[in-house]
């Protein structure tokens, strides 16, 4: 799957933001302190945040700034990465290809289609935790 | 004759394809491990002392600043719970982390993923270094 949209030019990361709570906060531009092991003194809660995204691109470089974003619009100036996980799926598929050649007792050439099954073990790499704000944010927790 | 050669030719890929596989489970000793990571202040210098470990929900002894995210890919040979543990580490080490805590790594079949968060212990009358922000 991640090879088929990476061919066709695609970005596999995906993310989704739902705001949870009384707090409702207008979307905000600017830094956004990070935290991974606990949230930040006097963090209020604003939403729940997720990015994911298959093979090569489901890497921490990719995500996080992506998370950033998400937290941001849910007004947040704080986020709470609370898990990077990954799961695994054994994908099955069809590859196949054109080809020419030289036809039978023929000067012509002859062109065909082939196809082979493929097997391809995809990771999906998931990023999840909690937008915030949280008072004097300076990203130290 | 077209369907017939493209009848011959999607027989001898799939001999082909599963020879590769076949080949390449005997073969089988090969592996790599890549090592991604988000480094949230500067790293101090290596300190040279052993990178200490804490799985999951584990608390640390001390209290702690973070240093890094840290993630650790395995694949093929390396997709085992021994070398992600020991790339998330050596990475570690050579950041000058203390500790990488809130480990966790699942297994595939040919990879296998890690991920945890690197830490340098706080002395109780320092401040950590200001923390390099990511843009919202």
């Amino acid at each position: 799957m991640a090879f088929a949209m990476g061919g066709l030019g695609c970005s596999t990361v995906r993310s989704s933001a739902v705001r949870t709570g009384p707090l409702n906060l207008p979307a905000r531009s600017g830094a956004v302190g990070i935290y991974t092991t606990a949230p930040p003194p006097g963090g209020r809660d604003l939403g729940f945040v997720e990015v994911h995204a298959i093979a090569e691109e489901g890497v921490v470089e990719n995500l996080l700034p992506v998370f950033a974003q998400r937290v941001a619009q849910l007004g947040g100036n704080a986020a709470l990465v609370e898990r990077v996980s990954a799961r695994f799926q054994i994908v099955n598929y069809w590859q196949g290809g054109y080809s020419s050649y030289n036809c039978w007792h023929s000067r012509f050439r002859c062109y065909g289609s082939s196809a082979y099954p493929v097997s391809q073990e995809v990771m999906f790499v998931v990023m999840s935790g909690r937008a915030l704000t949280a008072p004097n944010q300076v990203g130290v927790p | 004759m077209n369907v017939r050669s493209r009848g011959q030719k999607l027989v001898l890929w799939a001999a082909f394809a599963a020879s590769a596989v076949s080949s390449s489970a005997a073969i089988g000793c090969g592996g790599y491990t890549e090592v991604h990571e988000v480094i949230f202040r500067q790293p101090p210098p290596p300190t040279g002392r052993d990178v200490q470990v804490y799985v999951g929900d584990q608390t640390p002894p001390s209290a702690f600043y973070e240093l890094a995210m840290l993630q650790a890919i395995g694949f093929d040979g390396d997709s085992n719970l021994e070398d992600v543990m020991g790339a998330l580490r050596e990475r570690g080490r050579m950041l000058g982390c203390d500790a990488i805590v809130r480990v966790r790594v699942e297994l595939g079949y040919s990879m296998a993923h890690g991920y945890g968060v690197c830490v340098k212990w706080t002395a109780p009358t320092t401040k950590p270094p200001a923390p390099v922000p990511v843009a919202g």
